[in-house]
């Protein structure tokens, strides 16, 4: 999955994504860490991209970023211009953001997600929850339903097919895993990821200024018990 | 300062408090929402003397019932659709001054999907992320983050005082939309999007070439719907990336979301095409039957196009405003 050393990442490829919409397309078919942290770069609430008056939205998303411009103020080519050129001299910085502690309620019932990612592995529960909780992620990137953080360092192990129809109502609080990626779910919501166990760490709250617990680049961590009641 | 203004008489948990959407938020997993139709919800908060940005209602189960707890002047815009105050008929795009323990009863469209209901002063719920907007999905905004329901009370703000006399406006750009409603079928302006070219030749020509109908499976999150399947030349696997509304998803079985107001902000299917934000009222406003057909224009012609409504819709709200004060 998330192959810190893959570099493959072609020339960017830039696409209408709307009327006043760019994406800003530098990945491969893999993820890859070093590009999306130039693109963390490239988004940052400081950016240089951010501070053009005529710039709306920067929307990451994995190995990919959006663009919403002013249509009034800009024209979808000289939008496209600066946006490449501010791409190819942004540089990625090494160490940003800050690292959360998320302690999880394991789900060892037996008759759950886990249980189910165990016999479809050949892992036992314990080792399910040992790669989980030992592995350092990073967070992708936003996105999806408010608040939601695409975590990537999932050990391969664990990478799981997401469920063929998504399940309605997923709790709020419910650690998941889905595909290669990894996350926790901000509001109770239909998801075709896998659940882990739960957490009672809010990661999006409206009544905070920034409802948002997680930022891009930010690392995670998940830790075995801890959960109030 | 605001007073309780509207009691709503009829449940519909798909009306709901909207204004210009919550924009800004994107990069935090929020959609915009908003109204489906912003141009109607401009013009019936201009009507009503307001800001543009005021919330209103967005009425899209009927009839849609309403009792004054005060006076206020009342503007609705949207669908092709009748409102009785006590009884009383006055036409669609229509702004009035209604007194307290009247009723209002906005009838179901002869044409369209959307009515909105503006008050004097403006809804007023408490903003949420800088917008009055209900989000459903997240559960915040608008009345509680849900729908509104039989017995709900509304606020408005403050409202200036000013002229309280009846007009209504008649747009030949509406007008024409309801002309084309008749015919069942409504044209589309888009835009390629990054995977046009990985559809198949057949595809291409299928997708500007046949229409696509509405399904019941629409709502402001986006429309699915029915037609010749999009088919790809071969799988691809994309990795998450934002979306904006009006962006033509196709997901496996080959047949295209219009991802709307509503839509969450990353997705990962393949995209067709991206409806232009000039025309996002016309999707928002074709009932479940319509069928659709796609116009592919370049991105210069979209910037043109919006330049174009946006200068329409000034002169309009220009002579609205007039019109308000010298009849």
């Amino acid at each position: 999955m998330t192959d810190a050393t893959d570099t493959r990442a072609g020339p960017p490829r830039v696409s209408h994504a709307g009327s006043s919409a760019l994406l800003l397309d530098a990945g491969g078919e893999r993820f890859s860490l070093p590009v999306q942290q130039r693109l963390w770069t490239l988004g940052a609430p400081d950016s240089p991209l951010r501070a053009l008056p005529w710039v709306n939205e920067c929307v990451l998303g994995v190995n990919n970023l959006l663009l919403v411009y002013d249509p009034l103020a800009v024209t979808p080519s000289e939008a496209r211009a600066q946006l490449l050129q501010l791409w190819q001299t942004s540089e990625s910085k090494a160490e940003i953001g800050t690292t959360h502690e998320v302690p999880v309620d394991y789900d060892l019932s037996g008759d759950g997600d886990l249980a189910a990612i165990a016999e479809r592995t050949g892992l036992s529960m314990q080792e399910i929850v040992h790669l989980h909780s030992s592995a350092e992620y990073r967070v992708a990137c936003i996105g999806m339903i408010p608040g939601f953080a695409y975590l990537v360092g999932l050990p391969e192990r664990l990478v799981s097919p997401r469920r063929a129809s998504p399940r309605p109502g997923l709790p709020k609080g419910a650690v998941v895993i889905g595909g290669t990626q990894a996350g926790v779910l901000p509001i109770t919501t239909p998801s075709g990821w896998h659940v882990l166990g739960m957490t009672d760490v809010n990661v999006f709250d409206i009544q905070r200024p920034n409802p948002c617990l997680f930022a891009p680049g930010d690392r995670v961590v998940f830790k075995v018990g801890g959960v109030s009641p | 300062m605001s007073s309780t203004t509207l009691e709503i008489r009829s449940s519909g948990a798909l009306n709901v408090v909207q204004d210009l959407g919550r924009a800004g938020w994107l990069s935090q997993g929020i959609s915009n929402a908003g109204a489906m139709d912003a141009g109607a919800l401009r013009i019936a908060n201009a009507m009503a003397g307001n800001e543009a940005g005021c919330a209103a209602i967005e009425i899209s189960l009927f009839p849609f019932r309403a009792q004054l707890l005060a006076d206020a002047t009342l503007a609705w815009a949207g669908a092709d659709s009748t409102a009785a105050i006590d009884g009383m008929a006055h036409p669609p795009w229509w702004s009035t001054r209604v007194r307290s323990g009247q009723t209002i009863t906005i009838a179901p469209p002869r044409r369209g999907a959307r009515v909105y209901l503006a008050c004097s002063g403006g809804i007023d719920v408490p903003l949420v992320m800088g917008s009055r907007s209900t989000d459903l999905k997240g559960g915040y905004g608008g009345l509680q983050g849900r729908g509104l329901k039989r017995g709900d009370v509304l606020a408005s703000g403050t409202a200036p005082e000013g002229d309280h006399h009846s007009f209504g406006v008649l747009l030949a750009e509406r007008q024409g939309y309801f002309a084309e409603l008749d015919g069942g079928e409504v044209t589309l302006r888009a835009i390629a999007a990054a995977e046009y070219g990985a559809f198949t030749a057949e595809a291409q020509t299928a997708f500007e070439q046949t229409a696509y109908t509405v399904t019941s499976e629409a709502n402001r999150t986006g429309y699915r719907l029915d037609g010749a399947p999009l088919a790809l030349r071969q799988r691809l696997e994309l990795l998450s990336h934002g979306i904006v509304p009006g962006t033509v998803q196709v997901p496996p079985n080959g047949q295209p979301i219009i991802q709307l107001a509503d839509a969450n902000t990353c997705g990962g299917y393949p995209k067709i095409a991206i409806v232009i934000d000039a025309d996002l009222w016309r999707v928002a406003q074709a009932p479940v039957g319509t069928r659709l057909r796609f116009v592919l224009i370049d991105a210069e012609a979209a910037t043109q196009a919006l330049h174009a409504h946006e200068r329409e819709h000034q002169r309009l709200l220009g002579n609205v405003a007039r019109w308000r004060r010298a009849p």
